[in-house]
């Protein structure tokens, strides 16, 4: 992507708390109206932000409510991108067991720990995941084009 | 977060009075099915019609209730009704539709289950 001028551009910060949560995923459904995406998509939008920010909770954090999320939206012509920044534990980026739709014929294989639901949720919503850790920060951005 | 039941029966009734089964309300809602199952309800019909947002950990927490359902007898079961269009597209995304019993809204329930 060409770095150009966003047409609108907001920032966010909270601590890292469940409900603070909330109030992140309801302020990027309201602000994905500016943009040419429907109702659906829109809610969609709101999903992926809240899985993220929970990430960041569970794992960069480990649960201790003690860190501070930092999500930029920036929406420009052809696409909205959030960038979340946070000072956690860097993510594993090495390759981790993906989420498996569940077999309703063998509940037996149903797994008992995390489903990893919230990492394919935004892969398959998002256009463009990336992730980079630079000098103690984590970044993550994603875009989705219109 | 606000549950109201109703004893039928053929099934227990859970209503959610609550727009959001998300992480914050995800495991006092575990726990709140859970214990409704340690004291003997084998069959559970959840209300999810004022839901208008779920995400993995609420959606994880009705998986983890419906697998000590269906590892029980055969016909235990957790059954949801009044799925939003929004929180519906979150169980055909994971392919959840395929996994739990839905019905449209409580009286396609009723009439289904009796």
């Amino acid at each position: 992507m060409i770095p150009t001028t966003p047409d609108y551009a907001i920032h966010y910060a909270i601590k890292a708390k469940a409900m603070n949560v909330r109030l992140l995923g309801l302020s990027v459904r309201g602000v994905s109206a500016l943009t040419p995406l429907g109702k659906s998509f829109s809610h969609q939008l709101e999903l992926c932000i809240v899985e993220a920010a929970n990430n960041i909770i569970r794992h960069a954090y480990h649960q201790i409510n003690d860190g501070h999320i930092d999500l930029f939206v920036r929406i420009f012509k052809e696409y909205i991108e959030f960038e979340f920044r946070d000072t956690g534990i860097p993510i594993n980026t090495s390759p981790q067991p993906a989420f498996k739709p569940l077999d309703p014929q063998n509940v037996a294989s149903w797994p008992d720990e995390s489903m990893k639901m919230g990492v394919f949720l935004i892969q398959s919503i998002m256009d463009e995941t990336r992730y980079r850790h630079d000098r103690g920060i984590n970044h993550l951005h994603l875009i989705k084009r219109f | 977060m606000d549950l109201e039941t109703e004893k039928y029966d053929k099934f227990l009734l859970v209503s959610l009075n609550a727009k959001r089964l998300d992480s914050s309300i995800s495991r006092e809602f575990e726990t709140a099915l859970n214990d409704w199952i340690a004291k003997g309800e084998t069959r559970i019909l959840l209300d999810l019609s004022l839901v208008d947002f779920m995400d993995s950990s609420g959606m994880g927490s009705m998986v983890s209730c419906l697998k000590k359902l269906k590892t029980g007898n055969n016909g235990d079961d957790l059954m949801l009704c009044g799925i939003t269009e929004q929180v519906l597209s979150l169980f055909k995304l994971t392919r959840m539709d395929r996994v739990f019993t839905i019905f449209d809204s409580m009286s396609s329930a009723f009439k289904a289950l009796y």
